[in-house]
Order: C-alpha cells, then structure tokens, then sequence
C-alpha cells in the first residue's frame, strides 16, 4: 500500500493505493490522523486504485469520519471507488455514512 | 449440503500469525480458487473471508503477533471449495460473536464483529472446533479449526 497526500486550500487529498489490510491499515490511519491533528476536517479520499480493503481498512474509514462530521466541522468523501470495495462497504452498511464521487472535481464542488 | 465428495486438490501454507502474512495467504488462497475455476467476484469474496479469519486468529486466538502459527488448508471438490484455518491460540468460536449492528447512525457504529460478520456473509457456511491435546492426562495444547465452505458454481 502506498500513501501520498497533498494540502489544498479548502481540502486533503489523500491518494491510496494498493491494499489495505490489517498489517497497512495502521499506516492509511495514522495518515490520516496526522491531518486531522492539523485540524483539518475535509478530508478527500482517492480510492481509485486500491484493489483490497478488509475490515481493518474500514475501521480506519469510520473512525476518520466519525472524527471529522464531529459537530459539522468537515467529512471524509470517497472517491472512485472501485466496485469490490464499494461492495465491501455496502456488506458492512457503511454507504450511507460517506459521500461518493466518481472524480475529484465533484468532491472538491461538493464541499 | 452434502460436502463429502471427493477432493481433487489440497494444498497447505503454514505461516507464522504475523500481519504482514495476510498478503500471502491471500496470495496461496487466490491460486486455489483460481485453479477453481472461481471467478474474481467469487474469488475476492474467499479471500477477504480467509483475511478477516486470520486477522482474527492473529488478534484474538493469539493475542497480538509472533505468538504461534497459522496453517491454512485450501481443497476443492466438484462441488465445494473448502479452507481450513488451523491455530494453537485462545479458543475463539465465531458463534460467540454476536452480529454487528449495521444499522445504526455513524455514532454508534462500532467495527467489532465486523470480521465474522464477513465471513459468514461471505461463506456459505462455517464450522468451528476447537480440540484439546492431552497427553499424560494434562491438556498441553489446542487445536482451533475454522471451516469455511463455498458452493462452486459451474459455469
């Protein structure tokens, strides 16, 4: 799995691909903690090419966007996401928690 | 379901429970169901099973990593492919865990039970034993054993 991520204006993008797992999991987390710590709540989610995600994954994606929709202050919007994962997502009950975009230029326009 | 036919293949991987091993286990279960014939809908949905059991054993039958082994047994038939996950670790019986609420505002979602809530979503069925080993009257070890079968479909 690899992570990069960039500060926007308005926004983080975080690019991941690969596969997240329970032995990648902790380092998407701490990516994303580290923003969060920066206070910055908008938090876009490149998705894209990931081809794995297991529930350790989607622990990391719900704990991220518990802490930003946290009294309105932001929220963390999936983007591209493939249709594995996605499937994923909808046997866990987690799509109707996140925003879905299939670009960035959506979810940028969506904040 | 009648799982007793004939086995035309059986492979096994013995890994140490670390984290960084799920990618191989995959990799090793990603063969079997590709010699299958699975396709990848079905194959990623095994697989992700495989993963989430054996996070589990690493997390909860052992405790943390580098605590003991995980043996993995692939084997199909005509009808049914089967994985078998092998530890020495805590009994943790998959029955146990009660289903997660996916229902529930962001609040409230919590992930645990999210992992056996996969598997048998995933699987067509699952069995767990878990065997002691006695020797001179003192048990000495365990055997865990998850079982987790999937219909193959016949293209």
């Amino acid at each position: 799995m690899e992570i990069s991520s960039k500060q926007m204006e308005y926004y983080d993008l975080v690019k991941v691909t690969g596969r997240v797992d329970s032995f990648t999991a902790p380092k998407l987390g701490d990516a994303i903690s580290s923003i969060i710590q920066a206070e910055r709540y908008n938090i876009i989610l490149d998705i894209g090419s990931v081809d794995y995600v297991s529930s350790a994954g989607l622990r990391v994606l719900i704990d991220a966007q518990k802490t930003c929709k946290f009294a309105s202050r932001g929220e963390v919007i999936l983007v591209s996401v493939p249709k594995r994962i996605y499937e994923t997502l909808e046997l866990a009950g987690f799509v109707p928690l996140f925003r879905f975009t299939d670009n960035l230029d959506s979810a940028v326009n969506s904040l | 379901m009648d799982e007793m036919s004939f086995i035309v293949r059986k492979e096994t991987l013995k890994v140490s429970g670390e984290y960084k091993n799920l990618r191989r286990i995959r990799a090793f279960v990603n063969k079997l169901t590709g010699l299958a014939g699975f396709g990848e809908e079905e194959a990623y949905k095994v697989q992700l099973a495989v993963d989430e059991a054996c996070s589990n054993i690493i997390e909860h039958a052992y405790g943390g990593e580098n605590k003991g082994e995980i043996e993995c047994v692939c084997a199909f038939s005509e009808d049914y492919f089967f994985v078998q996950l092998k530890d020495n670790g805590q009994p943790f019986d998959p029955d146990t865990i009660g289903y997660p609420n996916i229902k529930s505002n962001i609040e409230e979602r919590g992930i645990g039970g999210l992992g056996v809530y996969f598997i048998r979503q995933l699987m067509d069925k699952i069995t767990y034993k878990s065997i002691p080993v006695i020797n001179n009257d003192k048990v000495l070890s365990v055997i865990n054993e998850l079982t987790m079968i999937k219909r193959r479909t016949m293209v």
